[in-house]
């Protein structure tokens, strides 16, 4: 494969790059252009569309070819896998910018680099989603991550917003050392008497089909490395970071990140899970005990929260466990199951992005000049005096409950559906009682929003939200209500693991 | 199939309340009237609205909900003049207007959009418009957010059509979840002090049972391979096949699917364990919630029951059906008794519901199709009677700001048409003769006493005891209205309380009609239930007790009515004699043939399982396979005895049902539950 054809296979992260290095050296170097934000803005929603176009076009050749190429010596693949989540991923990408612009100028935050960081960890969420090798996995890990330490450190002046980020960065440094350190011990356990260990994901995956029984050290190595992809994830017991960072970060950081780093991780947690599904029986176990801890995990301590932006990070570390169960699903032996499963992950997350941007989306379409929703406070008797507003926020909340007619409610039947084809009704029942749980505080949002009597109703003063936040919002509402009714529709999303290179 | 007057008539009832729903968004919102802040009671009822300016946005508000309730009301009676209750094809049974489509197709799924109703959902659909559009009117005066709540009746109202009407799992699964949400916003916005506690309970309940519903909905898809209703109840169908195969090789699970489903419906109706939601929901919700919570919410337990349980799982529900019979027992005992102690209103007529649905569930599980019959019917009275007694509690609570029994007295002399329009609801409710509730309650009873399910529990003494209830009923009922309305008046402030307004009338009028038309002539509605029933409890799986005196009596009346009809010739069973005893349960009188033919394999067509000696035959005959003159088979159906299918005693007539095709029922469930019928005798 030539230079041009390697480059071309990975043509909407390249895309995005160079739309973040323009927008960087564009906002650096130019003043007019930095008296004008607009520009900054505009260009980057403009670049995120090419790459979403790009990507579209390529998962539309796929699909149609069923096949899937590997760049870079074999360190890269395209198959639709990975086109669905960059499809997923430049939407996200997209809401995160358009809700940006008023919110960012309304905390005096509104910096050009800003955007650039956006573009960049969406790029390294798009590489985690591609790759095929676990150094490469470990350097685009690092790309998201390290543009999201900064991200959230973005409002400098405040404290909170400086805490988080230093905190998500102390444990991300962390994390990252176990990443890398699993990757070495992976090299050398896959090492037999005839040549060195692999980092390669597809050689390590021949491997274990060839050579069934893992050493410790492969052992070891797997361990660590979920340890760290764990963490990025925010599954529990490696989800301390979660709730002070989404708290602090300012609130277009904390979308992002909720949907963004989540999907990268997940895309990369269902690559290597794919690679070492031979040996699904020594470390199936884990996961599975890490989803369960998850859900209730998470579910549980939502149930507690009066902070809005905590809760949402807690039934985020929630909603982590669920896709960590279509994980457990797609980990088993049996290619139909398997399949299902990919489809049923990609479809949540897609729902699981769409609907987060959105309730966050209404957070910052409520927070007031110079300061964000705190409290749930904060939300009571929104019916009364802003019923578009409490409205969507009751479709996302639905959303995220799972309840018909959404999205959420279709992603969730979809996982069922594919852990029942693997033939683990148990994890599909816990699932089903822990989301049980999680109704309790959606529903808790909603009765404070439409229950309650707002105190006073006339001083209610909202920052003027943009056209841009606005349309984050509808966009999330349509798409939660048109999926959730007619999921076929993205039933592209669901194929999206037909064409895996890997053989569970 | 008969033709409906009318194209996916289905859908349009269905969607008409969402359109206007939709529509009643885009209109303007009405200015708020102020909250009632004591004062004096006579100004604050519900007909004078003069007081306040007249505002434009409320009128059309008002009018456009209720043109929408009405024409969807209309519709359904359409649908219900246009269903034919003889109608019946082997695959499809007694569902008519069907509607299939496909909805989502995904990998290896496919979800149909499938709709249809028979004889038990047609009825139940009248039922939810016409309370639909009772509540619409009754609500037009609804003080605050007068617009949000015509909104979520009007989506309450399509979830709960959908409901009946959906065939495909899935889109059941759908429409009986997104109900919820404009329920809860009912209870959550507009009810009294305590709603969000009764908001969030009612929600988290019903969330509860129904998500495991769910995760047993896609095991059953794993099993079978289709979400759609008909096939997975019809063993004759390749789907239904494999369930009820599984069921055989792995009746373990079974099991446990079928408890997932009888969780989610035994939490709706609700039944006694689960029940504790209801008070607290019926009691807090505003008026018209209370109305549609009582006359349609809970009725979509026993409909699920009788949709989802017996036919796909009738095995399990056959086997557990002593655990649902003693609770629907204790239901029937506790609610009445803890009704007759409460001080509110509300929460008495709240319990009694809890009373009136074990009846529902005992005649449902008697597994009689006289107690089944009687359930259905006893359904449709409870969304009769006990929406009447809420409307006139809130007209009561409208007026005096009140629910406390205490606060009131002597009423009857200050408003005689509430007193008498309470009377007849109480009447209806005791189960009166001439009252609808007697009609239900009355097979319910019969049907249980003929069960063997029941006397296996505890010998007659079981329905002794569910008979008690009817005893209480009447107790706590009468005594509640002889607090309302009979003696002095106690207070001074009810001594100026308003009688019935014109909306009230409206609302209260049809409703007593309804009280009457289906106490004395309740053939026109049971006979439009007639072939369902029959298809849901088929002969076989019926249980009646063997021992019982009262079978030859039944035995010549069914033979009689045969006769009648010309399906049995004249001289069969006069003639003929039979080897068995003569006290024979008509249920069990199929596998009386000898079981060497029958073997265990599929029928070679039971013949004449439906004839039954004639009383005092001393002998028995064992009813020849070839003697002639069973009904023609028709639609390709194997032989069979359709007379098998015609209940015993009470409920006969049903035009043609002697078309009905027994035979499909029995391939794979029937040997086996033939066997138990034996084994027990």
């Amino acid at each position: 494969m030539n230079y041009a054809a390697n480059l071309m296979s990975i043509m909407p992260v390249l895309i995005v790059l160079a739309t973040g290095m323009i927008v960087l050296l564009g906002d650096a170097c130019s003043a007019q252009w930095r008296a004008r934000r607009w520009y900054t803005w505009g260009f980057s929603l403009f670049g995120v569309l090419m790459a979403l176009v790009q990507a579209g076009n390529q998962l539309q050749t796929q699909m149609a070819t069923t096949f899937s190429e590997t760049a870079f010596a074999g360190s890269i693949v395209t198959d639709s896998f990975t086109l669905t989540c960059y499809v997923i991923l430049l939407i996200t990408a997209l809401l995160a910018i358009l809700l940006a612009m008023t919110y960012l100028e309304n905390r005096n935050l509104n910096l050009g680099e800003y955007y650039a960081l956006v573009l960049f960890s969406t790029a390294g969420g798009m590489l985690m989603a591609c790759s095929n090798d676990l150094i490469v996995l470990f350097v685009s890990v690092e790309i998201l991550s390290v543009a999201l330490y900064v991200l959230s450190g973005f409002a400098r002046t405040e404290e909170k917003s400086e805490e988080a980020a230093l905190k998500y960065f102390l444990l991300g440094a962390f994390a990252s050392g176990f990443l890398l350190y699993g990757i070495a011990l992976v090299y050398g356990g896959s090492a037999t008497a005839n040549h060195a260990g692999t980092t390669n994901l597809a050689d390590l995956n021949l491997y274990l089909i060839n050579d069934g029984r893992p050493s410790v050290l492969l052992m070891c190595g797997i361990a660590l490395l979920f340890v760290g992809l764990a963490f990025k994830a925010a599954l529990v017991p490696f989800h301390m970071w979660t709730p002070d960072v989404y708290e602090g970060a300012p609130t277009s950081v904390t979308a992002y990140m909720a949907a963004g780093a989540k999907i990268g991780a997940f895309a990369a947690l269902m690559r290597v899970c794919s690679a070492l599904a031979p040996i699904g029986e020594y470390w199936l176990p884990a996961v599975q005990t890490l989803a369960v801890l998850t859900m209730f995990g998470g579910n549980i301590l939502a149930v507690v929260q009066d902070n809005v932006k905590r809760m949402l990070a807690y039934s985020s570390i929630a909603h982590a466990g669920y896709l960590l169960v279509a994980v457990s699903a797609a980990s088993v032996r049996n290619e139909q199951a398997h399949n299902a499963a990919m489809g049923a992950m990609a479809f949540y997350l897609m729902a699981y992005a769409v609907m987060t941007m959105g309730a966050f989306g209404v957070l910052i379409y409520l927070s007031r000049k110079g300061r964000d929703l705190q409290t749930i406070e904060d939300l009571r008797g929104l019916a009364r005096t802003d019923t578009f507003a409490a409205y969507a926020m009751l479709v996302f909340m639905l959303s995220l409950g799972g309840i018909p007619p959404t999205m959420g409610f279709m992603g969730k039947w979809f996982i069922f559906s594919a852990t029942l084809q693997a033939g683990q009704v148990w994890l599909a029942i816990v699932m089903a009682l822990a989301s049980i749980i999680s109704i309790y505080y959606y529903l808790k949002i909603v009765w404070m929003m439409c229950f309650q009597e707002p105190e006073r109703p006339e001083v209610v003063e909202h920052a003027v939200a943009s056209g841009g936040v606005r349309a984050t919002i509808v966009l999330s509402l349509a798409t939660m209500l048109v999926f959730g009714i007619l999921p076929g529709a993205l039933g592209i999303l669901l194929n999206a693991a037909e064409t895996t290179v890997f053989r569970p | 199939m008969p033709q409906s007057p009318i194209p996916n008539i289905l859908s349009l009832l269905t969607f008409l309340p969402l359109v206007g729903a939709i529509v009643l968004l885009f209109l303007k919102r009405p200015q708020d009237l102020p909250e009632y802040h004591g004062g004096h009671a006579e100004h604050d009822a519900p007909h004078a609205p003069e007081k306040h300016p007249a505002d434009p946005a409320r009128t059309t508000v008002n009018l456009v909900a209720a043109f929408f309730a009405g024409m969807t009301f209309l519709l359904s009676l359409v649908l219900f003049g246009a269903f034919r209750s003889d109608y019946v094809e082997s695959l499809t049974r007694n569902m008519q207007f069907l509607e299939t489509a496909n909805w989502i197709q995904v990998g290896n799924i496919t979800i149909q959009y499938q709709m249809g109703v028979d004889g038990v959902s047609v009825l139940l659909i009248v039922l939810t418009t016409f309370l639909s559009l009772l509540c619409v009117l009754y609500s037009f005066h609804t003080r605050q957010r007068l617009k949000e709540f015509m909104v979520f009746l009007l989506l309450l109202e399509t979830g709960m059509i959908g409901v009946f009407c959906a065939l495909d799992l899935v889109l059941f699964y759908v429409f009986w979840e997104a109900m919820l949400i404009p329920m809860y916003f009912l209870i959550g916005i507009f009810g009294h002090e305590r709603r969000i506690y009764a908001a969030v309970k009612f929600f988290l309940y019903t969330f509860a049972g129904s998500i495991l519903m769910l995760v047993a909905i896609v095991w059953i898809y794993q099993v079978a391979g289709t979400f759609d209703v008909l096939s997975l109840s019809n063993p004759q169908t390749p789907e239904g096949k494999k369930l009820a195969e599984y069921g055989l090789r792995h009746p373990q699970a079974m099991l446990w699917l079928f408890a997932a489903f009888s969780l989610a419906f035994m939490i709706k109706v609700p039944m006694f364990p689960f029940h504790t939601w209801l008070p607290d929901a019926h009691v807090e919700a505003p008026t018209a919630g209370s109305v549609i919570l009582a006359g349609v919410l809970l009725k979509m337990g026993t409909y699920g029951f009788v949709r989802f349980c017996l036919p796909m799982f009738p095995k399990q529900a056959e086997e557990t059906a002593w655990i649902f019979i003693t609770l629907a027992i204790i239901g029937i005992v506790y609610g009445s008794i803890v009704a007759a102690v409460q001080p509110d209103a509300k929460k008495l007529v709240a319990y009694s519901s809890v009373a009136h649905l074990g009846f529902v569930v005992l005649g449902i599980f008697s597994f009689t199709q006289v107690g089944l019959m009687g359930a259905l019917i006893q359904n449709i009275n409870h969304g009769i009677s006990t929406p009447m007694l809420f409307f006139i509690v809130g007209m009561l609570y409208e007026r005096r700001h009140t629910r406390m029994i205490s606060e009131f007295g002597g009423l009857k002399l200050v408003v005689p048409m509430m007193s008498t329009m309470l009377l007849i609801a109480v009447l209806s409710s005791i189960a009166v003769p001439f009252f609808n509730g007697f009609v239900g309650e009355f097979p319910i009873l019969v049907g249980s006493w003929i069960s063997r399910k029941t006397y296996d529990i505890g010998g007659y003494g079981t329905t002794a005891l569910a008979a008690t209830g009817m005893i209480l009923s009447a107790v706590y009922m009468l005594w509640w209205f002889q607090r309302l309305m009979l003696g002095p008046i106690s207070r001074p402030e009810n001594r100026h309380l308003p009688d019935l307004s014109r909306i009230e009338w409206t609302v209260l009028a049809p409703l007593a009609g309804l009280v009457f038309w289906i106490g004395l002539g309740s053939h026109f509605w049971t006979q439009r239930m007639d072939v369902a029933v029959e298809m849901i409890l088929p002969q076989h799986m019926e249980a009646v007790n063997p021992d019982l005196p009262i079978q030859q009596v039944l035995d010549q009346q069914r033979i009689e009515t045969l006769k009648r009809r010309g399906v049995v010739p004249m001289e069969l069973g006069t003639e003929s004699t039979r080897r068995v005893p003569p006290v024979q349960a008509p249920g069990a009188s199929t596998p009386v043939v000898p079981p060497g033919p029958m073997g265990g394999s599929v029928p070679p067509s039971p013949p004449f399982p439906g004839v039954p000696p004639p009383a005092g035959a001393g002998q028995a005959t064992p009813p020849a396979p070839g003697v002639p003159g069973g009904a023609e088979p028709d639609n390709g159906a194997p032989p069979a005895g359709p007379p098998s299918e015609l209940p015993p005693g009470s409920f006969r007539g049903a035009p043609g049902s002697g078309a009905a095709p027994s035979g499909p029922d029995t391939p794979v469930s029937g040997p086996s539950s033939g066997n138990t019928a034996e084994e027990n005798r």
